[in-house]
């Protein structure tokens, strides 16, 4: 079957957020739109009949509260920004439902090169201005300590030019909330040897690692996913740095490898791997879609149940000819059902071993 | 409306480790798609018909990432003037791109184009006696363009709405003023069933010796030619190259793009039409 359509699902139709998030005076309610909202569940005092804003729309006029974030002062008080209106004592947010990424100093995030400037380059990471990368914030190839000079300002271009990828993280963020970028350490730099995916920025959540390898099946060797903070994610062949025979030291290691980290060549990827990486790629994006927190866990378990799926020949009703590893529409939301219950039985688990 | 994607924006090329990537994996027999899709899947749609009370016909469809697209199709009759241009303007065709300048005509010179393919049997539909005609205006929306080019998803659903278009069945004679049947149960299809339907147009990438249908943005890019190519009925009407690409076409190629895209319309069709039955 080439082509499947659909008719409109309700509202209900997507998994709810995860139960075991922090926010534990919560519930989640569902709004019009199919978004979630997250309301306190502790009776408040002002009416619950706006738990959503839009726009201009007036908040309260009461001069007891104070204006946080989302919120702008006019004649009463007005949202400025779509979303769920939450309070903390007398201070008065709103959450948008949907945004692009802010940046925070130490997130790691993938980005495109937009711009090259004469000492900087301009990085595309989804926030609503461009990251600064400068020229002095990189590895610059023949030994980590050297100074800038200014050969590398005008061979520029042979380090990173427009629409190169990178993953990096954020060092400091300038006054306007742009942020600062930087690479220099052997995790971060030019990407290679993969395939990119965008996800919507909420996606992916600050979490403890977000460079995440797994062990991919039919002897596809190491894949390695880079979660991006900011919803960009880099799914590729693991690659691990040759050290030179005759075991020599590890500063003589990086400065091998920063002759070839700024290469644009693939290696060799065999064709079981290049299908494994598109899994975990579709594997991401199921997740990202039925609402489900992106981590190694979980991460390796929709993995997993992906591929019991695939084994176990399901097909959508109607259809034998799918792709077998697609994970568009249903297919998807069972392998995340499935990868979600495999964590939900291992946390169980462990708990009863603890015990 | 949301702003649209920074890089789709300012045409960001991809990196040239991630163009290589893809045209090996494209390249592959069995070809790799960077979302594990067969060479002729579709990405799944959400459609739906008959959305609009006000409008003769209509229809609404939402694609995989995040396109959609609302049409609407009015009718109102028109008197046969004798400047005019004939039949050929008696459809009119709107695109609106939200978010966008009006005045790109390229996307609805697309559509208008195939829809006017002579012999359908359309304008033929829109005669009233012998002074008056039907007008038709087909407005399409695109609420949120879709990442990849947005005329698959305009064709489909304009030949969505189109399918549930209906007008008001003409109970005068010929020569007089139109007279109409005010019971809608009996308005006609403006296509009838067994008669050549509206036509559609899939976009066809080829890479190597592979060709694949509903192509992403990245298999745009990293694709050696992109074909657009429209299908009436179980024919392939016309086929032309968009921008974008690099190097020729074969003649191979072509043959075997006309034989696949026949058998991948009729599915597409047959899944079209049954767009709801089914509730």
């Amino acid at each position: 079957m080439p082509i499947s359509i659909l008719p409109p699902q309700p509202a209900q139709y997507l998994l709810p957020p995860d139960p075991d998030s922090d926010r534990e005076n919560e519930k989640v309610v569902l709004d019009e739109d199919g978004d979630f909202v997250r309301m306190i569940s502790t009776p408040r005092k002002r009416s619950k009949a706006i738990p959503i804003v839009t726009p201009g729309e007036i908040v309260t006029s009461d001069p007891q509260w104070m204006r946080g974030h989302g919120t702008c002062l006019m004649r009463g008080r007005d949202s400025a920004v779509d979303g769920d209106d939450s309070d903390v004592n007398k201070l008065l947010s709103v959450k948008p439902l949907r945004a692009r990424y802010t940046p925070e100093i130490g997130d790691l995030v993938v980005g495109r090169i937009a711009e090259v400037q004469s000492k900087r380059w301009k990085v595309d990471i989804n926030s609503t201005l461009m990251a600064h990368l400068l020229l002095s914030s990189i590895n610059l190839p023949g030994g980590i300590l050297r100074k800038r000079t200014s050969t590398d300002e005008l061979q520029i271009r042979s380090f990173f030019s427009e629409g190169d990828l990178l993953v990096a993280e954020v060092q400091s963020l300038f006054q306007d909330g742009a942020a600062s970028l930087h690479t220099r350490s052997l995790k971060y730099g030019k990407l290679r040897n993969g395939y990119f995916l965008k996800v919507k920025a909420g996606g992916i959540v600050r979490g403890k690692s977000h460079i995440v390898t797994l062990e991919a099946a039919n002897g596809a060797g190491e894949v390695d996913v880079i979660l991006g903070v900011n919803g960009y994610v880099w799914v590729s062949k693991k690659v691990t740095l040759q050290a030179p025979p005759g075991g020599e030291s590890i500063t003589r290691l990086e400065e091998e490898a920063s002759e070839a980290i700024y290469s644009n060549v693939n290696e060799d990827i065999a064709p079981v791997t290049r299908r494994e990486i598109a899994r975990v790629g579709n594997c991401v994006r199921a997740m990202v879609r039925w609402n489900v927190r992106v981590d190694e866990e979980v991460l390796n378990a929709v993995y997993l149940s992906a591929l019991e799926l695939e084994e176990m020949g399901f097909t959508e009703e109607g259809g034998s000819s799918n792709g077998p590893e697609c994970l568009e529409g249903e297919v998807g939301r069972r392998a995340v059902e499935a990868g979600m219950e495999r964590v939900r039985e291992a946390n169980s688990k462990a708990r009863g071993m603890v015990e | 409306m949301a702003p649209l994607q920074t890089s789709q924006q300012t045409g960001t090329p991809l990196s040239p480790a991630e163009l290589s990537y893809l045209h090996t994996s494209l390249t592959l027999t069995p070809p790799i798609r960077p979302d594990s899709r067969t060479p002729t899947q579709f990405r799944p749609l959400v459609a739906e018909s008959d959305i609009l009370p006000s409008t003769n016909g209509s229809a609404r469809m939402i694609w995989g990432d995040g396109g959609e697209c609302v049409v609407g199709v009015k009718a109102e009759v028109e008197r046969n003037s004798a400047t005019s241009v004939g039949p050929r303007d008696w459809i009119e065709i709107n695109v609106e791109v939200s978010g966008q300048r009006d005045d790109d005509a390229f996307l609805g010179m697309t559509v208008a184009e195939s829809l006017l393919v002579p012999g359908s049997g359309v304008l033929e539909r829109l005669v009233l006696g012998e002074r008056f005609h039907w007008k038709v205006f087909v407005d399409i929306l695109l609420l949120a363009p879709p990442l990849s080019h947005p005329a698959t998803l305009l064709t489909l659903t304009t030949y969505l709405a189109l399918r549930n278009t209906f007008l008001p069945k003409l109970i005068s004679e010929v020569v007089e003023d139109p007279v109409f049947d005010d019971d809608w149960d009996n308005a006609l299809p403006l296509y009838p069933v067994g008669k050549i339907p509206p036509p559609i147009t899939l976009l066809v990438v080829n890479v190597g010796e592979n060709i694949f249908f509903d192509p992403t943005r990245e298999e745009l890019s990293a694709g050696d030619v992109v074909l657009a190519v429209s299908i009436c009925g179980k024919k392939v009407v016309g086929v032309r190259t968009l921008e974008g690409g690099s190097g020729g076409v074969g003649r191979a190629v072509v043959k075997r793009v006309i034989k696949e895209s026949c058998e991948v319309a009729e599915e597409v069709f047959s899944n079209l039409n049954s767009v709801g039955e089914g509730d």
